[in-house]
């Protein structure tokens, strides 16, 4: 399925963006193509009431009690991935929210032109998150790169879609 | 001045092993040790902020580098004479030796490839597997042909060599930064100075 991703900024700034298509499956149709920085940018919202819930009910995996930064229990970033946050015509958005407060989302959409609810595989989802938000941060690292600057750099752009087609284009 | 002709019978690292235990040994033992990424982010913010000072006129940024390395190497020459109490060195080919196995390894734990020799054998290249300088850097669009961005080795290795009376020029041919296939420093000997005594004294 293919997927729109985008990195979002600490003042809601746009960061860094992404469609991933493949050939053998369908891309975005043109005309709504547009549509998806609006649809992206109106889930922000969503992120930010999840980000201060004590318990937001997207986490399912079953971690315990407390939201996002508040799990003291485990040490892992298990508790940055947001799960899927929001649907718009059987698009799917899953979010995934660093300690930095860079807001990391993705579109997803069906196979079949929106007809049916994209369905996300949580597991992969995440993965590829984690591994992006390594990616990130060793993005920051850089001395050249200011934070809350777009990303320009076609070495962090080919890794990302490296990701995608290993996890999300399957 | 003299500290390293001092002792010439003092150490027996002529062999290229023992160069290297010897050197490990110093290296587990004498250095105090900072964490990398301090060290490479100290450098780099050192860096980023050099070229927004100059204006991004990277040839500034370079020459800068060169002149703080310089300052360093002329320092730092003395604390390595201290720990390792090498005596001077017999030939140029000997010197390169120690360079990589012995000063790269004792201040940055990496040991550069020695090569590419001139035939005069006034000339050699230092090769950097890795470079602890510029772990994550990526250079920008503007600086890939201009910055060299770990100029401040050249610096350092000419003011060294200046103190032990070795002029030499020290400069960069390649660096993956830039895209290249490797990281290669070359080191130029113009010649040998000789130990003159002060204007003053008898």
């Amino acid at each position: 399925m293919p997927c729109y991703f985008a990195i979002i900024g600490a003042r809601d700034n746009p960061i860094y963006e992404a469609e991933f298509t493949s050939q053998q499956l369908n891309s975005f149709p043109p005309e709504l193509k547009e549509l998806n920085p609006f649809i992206l940018h109106a889930s922000l919202d969503i992120i930010e009431d999840l980000q201060w819930q004590v318990n937001p009910q997207s986490i399912n995996s079953g971690s315990g009690s407390g939201g996002f930064l508040r799990s003291r229990n485990s040490s892992n970033n298990g508790n940055c991935y947001l799960g899927k946050i929001d649907h718009f015509y059987g698009l799917a958005i899953t979010g995934y929210l660093s300690y930095g407060n860079m807001k990391f989302v993705m579109i997803h959409s069906s196979n079949a032109n929106g007809s049916t609810l994209a369905q996300v595989e949580d597991w992969s989802v995440r993965s590829f998150y984690q591994e992006v938000h390594e990616l990130f941060v060793k993005t920051l690292m850089n001395p050249f790169y200011k934070l809350n600057d777009p990303i320009t750099s076609p070495v962090f752009d080919s890794k990302v879609r490296a990701l995608a087609r290993r996890y999300l284009l399957k | 001045m003299s500290a390293n002709s001092a002792n010439i019978s003092a150490s027996s690292a002529g062999s290229k092993k023992s160069l290297k235990t010897f050197s490990d040994d110093i290296w587990k033992n004498k250095t105090a040790k900072i964490n990398a990424e301090l060290f490479t982010l100290t450098y780099g913010s050192i860096v980023s902020q050099l070229c927004t000072d100059f204006e991004r006129d990277f040839k500034k940024v370079n020459s800068h580098l060169s002149a703080m390395g310089y300052n360093i190497g002329v320092r730092l020459i003395e604390d390595f004479l201290a720990r390792t109490a090498l005596p001077r060195c017999d030939s140029f080919t000997q010197t390169s030796e120690v360079i990589s196995k012995c000063a790269f390894k004792i201040f940055l734990n990496v040991t550069p490839q020695v090569g590419n020799w001139s035939s005069s054998k006034d000339t050699f290249s230092l090769f950097l597997d890795e470079n602890p300088l510029s772990d994550f850097v990526e250079l920008p669009m503007d600086a890939v042909k201009e910055l060299w961005y770990s100029n401040i080795l050249c610096g350092v290795l000419k003011g060294a060599l200046e103190m032990v009376q070795m002029d030499c020029d020290v400069w960069f041919v390649s660096d993956v930064l830039r895209g290249d296939q490797n990281t290669e420093m070359r080191v130029k000997l113009n010649r040998i100075m000789k130990e003159e005594i002060p204007a003053g004294e008898d």
